[in-house]
């Protein structure tokens, strides 16, 4: 995440600015976000083979519908903007990265303000393990403004930041990947009573009573109370890089009652 | 034949869509009189006549606040009931819920941005609906399942990807059931930004046809109730197989060589294990733009010459994200009936095309299908669905 205008500057070292005129904030961050989780991992674009490409999102371009919005709010029916309707998409960050990194692999979308980066991880999972696909860019991509925190939530707490957030990254086999950050064991799925679990061992982490619905938790630090896919994303790849002694922690997402947790360690290889 | 194990058991399907409020309303409707387009009464600030495919629920279906929402849940429960099952026997299984939509979260927050851009405040009952109006929360937190859970939001393939992705969560063994499916409701966004596109028909569309100029609108919802192989309740059909591939090409306009599509409908056949000749039907994305049905047409003279092809939206409309599970209910609905219905709003070939969808009922003698869509951003899906064994 950055300011609007850091994230175009770093952009335009890569892009002329015609290219990149269309982009917005939500896409910029999406797309710079993805380039430097590939170049993370020695993947160069424009091969045409590429990972495939899966990409969580709260609510999607809130930016672009509202500038369509606008235009029609300004200028009626027949003045309203194709252009700007054209990036309503909520596979917009998707197809922007694939665009442009020439990703022509698999390239799906998830749209929802909670349990979109577990449900997305179990389907990325079943990419790799079933041989669809080598690779996975695996994103989650958001906008937050004065417009959208009226829609989504009054802001408590954890949401520290405002305008575009985007952040990748690149899964693998563990067994075909001799070194990375982190692994993922598991994620299971439930409810406060009776969860469903998946058959791996790891369970969710217990949760104090009283915990404010939409909230998830990293041990030992804070809970945040309007999480979203880049949220939660993002405390996995940081957990990935530096975790508790013991080199196991579990990520749970929780909302109304439901739960989805992800498990993951260190990479034993990890900074070798 | 298909040499592969499937990806999973289809026990149950429901759809609800303008040409019907079942599976087997609507594929009556196809075989005997299909819905025509007509002006949108949903949108006050519409004065438009570009006709649209709007649906109507059986009183006291209306459930949940929204069109959508409602016909997406009527769509799960007729596909758990054709199951024998009550929404009570998913609790203590493992149920994940799969569902595409277009606009995912977005119901249609215009009233609540209009609003706020006039400094006042919005109304509660609307945010409130709002936030809860996420199609694939929604239906688990209707259902009162504790599973994964997706909204697949890749445009207009989002109903074929929502049961692809469903499909491997069987396979993968994270799930014991799936609801996966496709749910959209007439949207006034969508219905504008598709008219500034000018990609829209004044008049019932004609996919695949000579003289389309433009697709119409429309909405429903599909929803397949998905089960591993080997399960005890009886089989209406199976997905075989999956592809997805992006363009990588253009925000709107598709790959002219159609070399998304292709590939994905070479990754789904390759996994299902069938070849051309193992096909009894295409059922085509075919929304009646100049430039979809061409690309689509292009890809299938060359992967699929002499296959038939079956164009349902000219009774349907593009219902967008729930498009790409109505057809797949569609599909699995005519295999099991082993015959298509003639594709409603298709009349003259077009030689440029070289392909025409199937003008007359034609009985199938095959029981495997393939259904594709291509979308916005250059997503293109295939499924491959096999109809019940006998």
């Amino acid at each position: 995440m950055g300011a609007s205008e850091d994230i175009s500057r770093t952009l335009l070292a890569h892009y002329p600015p015609f290219k990149l005129r269309r982009l917005d904030a939500y896409s910029q961050a999406g797309l710079l976000a993805a380039r430097l989780a590939m170049a993370g991992a020695d993947m160069k674009a424009g091969d045409g083979e590429g990972p495939a490409l899966l990409v969580c999102t709260g609510p999607g371009p809130v930016l672009a519908t509202n500038a369509f919005m606008d235009s029609f709010l300004e200028f009626g029916p027949q003045g309203a903007s194709p252009t700007a309707f054209s990036q309503t998409v909520h596979n917009l960050a998707a197809s922007t990265v694939s665009m442009f990194l020439d990703l022509r692999g698999p390239a799906l979308s998830v749209s929802q303000p909670a349990f979109g980066v577990p449900a997305g991880l179990a389907t990325a999972s079943y990419w790799l393990a079933s041989g669809m696909t080598r690779m996975v860019l695996f994103g989650a991509v958001d906008v937050r403004s004065g417009f959208s925190r009226e829609l989504f939530g009054d802001g408590r707490d954890g949401a520290e930041w405002e305008g575009a957030a985007a952040v990748f990254a690149v899964l693998a086999p563990a067994d075909a990947a001799p070194s990375g950050l982190a692994l993922v064991d598991d994620f299971s799925f439930g409810g406060d009573v009776g969860a469903c679990s998946t058959e791996a061992s790891a369970t969710p982490q217990s949760h104090s009573e009283g915990r404010p619905a939409g909230s998830w938790t990293v041990p030992g630090a804070r809970t945040w109370d309007l999480a979203g896919p880049v949220d939660v994303l993002s405390s996995l790849v940081a957990m990935g890089c530096g975790l508790a002694p013991d080199g196991r922690d579990v990520v749970t997402e929780r909302r109304e009652g439901k739960s989805a947790s992800i498990t993951i360690r260190r990479h034993p290889e990890a900074g070798r | 034949m298909p040499v592969n194990p499937a990806l999973a058991t289809v026990t149950g399907a429901g759809c609800v869509c303008s040409a019907g409020n079942t599976l087997d309303a609507v594929l009556d409707s196809l075989e005997s009189s299909p819905p025509v387009p007509a002006p949108p009464s949903r949108f006050p600030e519409v004065t438009g006549v570009h006709p649209v495919f709007q649906a109507t629920l059986p009183p006291g279906r209306a459930r949940l606040g929204d069109p959508g929402l409602d016909m997406l849940l009527e769509s799960a429960l007729q596909a758990v009931a054709q199951a024998g099952l009550t929404p009570a026997d998913l609790a203590g299984r493992r149920v994940g819920v799969s569902i595409g939509s277009s606009v995912g979260f977005a119901v249609n927050y215009f009233p609540l941005y209009r609003q706020w851009k006039g400094g006042d405040p919005a109304p509660d009952g609307l945010l409130d609906t709002f936030r809860a109006s996420n199609y694939a929360l929604a239906l688990g937190r209707a259902l009162e399942l504790d599973g994964p859970c997706q909204l697949v939001a890749t445009a207009c393939a989002s109903g074929t990807d929502a049961i692809g992705t469903g499909a491997g969560w069987i396979a993968s063994g994270l799930c014991d059931m799936v609801l996966a499916g496709g749910a959209e409701s007439l949207s006034f966004i969508s219905y504008q930004g598709f008219i500034r596109l000018m990609i829209t028909d004044p008049a019932p569309c004609r996919p695949f046809d000579r003289n389309r100029c433009g697709l119409n609108l429309g909405e429903g919802a599909a929803v397949l109730l998905l089960e591993r192989e080997g399960t005890p309740r009886a089989a209406q059909g199976r997905v075989l197989g999956y592809g997805s591939a992006s363009d990588a090409y253009h925000p709107t306009a598709p790959h002219p060589e159609g070399r998304g599509l292709r590939t994905a409908f070479s990754a789904a056949m390759k996994q299902a294990g069938v070849t051309p000749s193992d096909v009894a039907f295409v059922s085509v994305h075919g929304t009646g733009t100049m430039d979809n049905d061409k690309v689509e047409s292009l890809v299938l003279r060359d992967l699929l010459p002499g296959v038939p092809a079956l164009a349902t939206k000219g009774a349907t409309g593009h219902a967008l994200g729930a498009a790409g599970a109505i057809e797949a209910a569609l599909s699995i609905g005519c295999l099991n009936r082993g015959r298509v219905p003639a594709s409603p709003g298709f009349r003259t070939p077009d030689p440029e095309l070289g392909v025409s969808p199937v003008s007359e009922p034609l009985a199938l003698t095959r029981r495997v299908a393939l259904s594709d869509s291509l979308a916005f951003g250059g997503c293109n899906s295939a499924l491959v669905l096999e109809g019940r064994r006998s």
